[in-house]
């Protein structure tokens, strides 16, 4: 019986290791509706919520922030980016760059970009905590 | 004896898995690179980033463009690090984006005696129609000037080494020497 019981925890720690190597991170995402410069939201994942979206156009590009709640009692790295698209849905260029930010337990961070072109009309942000 | 042959079938299954999982795999460039201090891929995305989207939110920047494309050319970046740092990247990376943005025009320094060889051939070779001959001395001068510079601070105790990046950008009015814009990147990164 505990050779049984030695067997399942172990079995247990080879497949929780699986699991934790191939699950990185906790993901959300965010989309700005088409025409709207302000969408209060509740976009929660394990550590963070996306609480608000705001865009808007400096020269004729589009310039977008996002609110970005810890829910975490620890201070956390977590990484953000925006994809860009078209009045029609179409993405423009490539999705930005996943960008490293430290974010402090439990409080409050604005993020922000800058559409590629001004073709870009609205955008969508991911988070991965 | 029965748990002893699952456990060995799940090992065997994992070990699979593993070596299903090796050799080389296609990934997302954009992914956060946190493969060492030097300065990485996600670092010089993040970079660029910060600087075209600096470039073109800066007011006195967005009343320039708007009323043209100005003419630019990279001087390029300036790598004062001790590291090795593949400065090209940031100058060609900078260049493509602010192209593609619609803001903005480039002349392309690196490839200037490639584009003198291919005049003096259309000129000089006689194999080229004449009427479609590009006379020289038509080219438009560059109005601006884009450069920059990379240092680093390297430091050691307790175990841990930090990196800190500084990379600054400068945009510069050829004609009165006036810099016009300015921006930098700092990047922290700590390994234990």
């Amino acid at each position: 019986m505990k050779l049984k019981s030695l067997l399942l925890t172990l079995m247990t720690i080879i497949l929780g290791s699986f699991l934790l190597s191939s699950c990185g991170c906790s993901y959300s995402e965010a989309s700005m509706p088409l025409g709207q410069t302000v969408a209060k939201i509740n976009e929660k994942a394990d550590f963070t919520t996306i609480t608000e979206l705001r865009s808007r156009e400096i020269g004729n590009v589009l310039n977008a922030s996002a609110s970005i709640k810890s829910n975490s009692v620890d201070n956390k790295m977590l990484s953000y980016r925006f994809t860009w698209f078209d009045k029609d849905g179409f993405q423009v260029g490539t999705p930005g760059p996943w960008t490293p930010i430290s974010l402090t337990a439990g409080s409050n961070t604005q993020v922000q970009g800058t559409a590629p072109n001004p073709s870009a009309k609205t955008f969508k942000l991911n988070v991965c905590a | 004896m029965k748990i002893f042959k699952t456990l060995t079938a799940i090992v065997f299954a994992s070990s699979l898995l593993v070596a299903c999982s090796g050799g080389v795999q296609y990934t997302d460039p954009g992914a956060v690179d946190t493969t060492g201090l030097g300065f990485g891929s996600t670092d010089l995305q993040t970079t660029v980033q910060t600087m075209v989207s600096g470039l073109l939110t800066f007011p006195p920047v967005v009343q320039l463009t708007s009323k043209e494309r100005p003419i630019l050319f990279v001087a390029g970046v300036k790598n004062t690090t001790n590291q090795q740092i593949n400065t090209d990247m940031i100058n060609n990376m900078m260049m493509t984006q602010l192209i593609q943005s619609g803001k903005f025009r480039f002349t392309d320094m690196s490839v200037v005696k490639k584009m003198r060889d291919q005049l003096n051939y259309q000129s000089d070779s006689g194999n080229v129609d004449p009427q479609s001959v590009i006379k020289i001395g038509q080219q438009v001068g560059a109005q601006y000037m884009l450069y920059g510079s990379v240092s680093a601070i390297e430091k050691s105790g307790d175990g841990k080494t930090s990196m800190y990046f500084l990379v600054s950008m400068r945009l510069m009015n050829i004609k009165t020497g006036i810099v016009e814009w300015a921006d930098q990147k700092q990047i922290r990164k700590v390994q234990s």
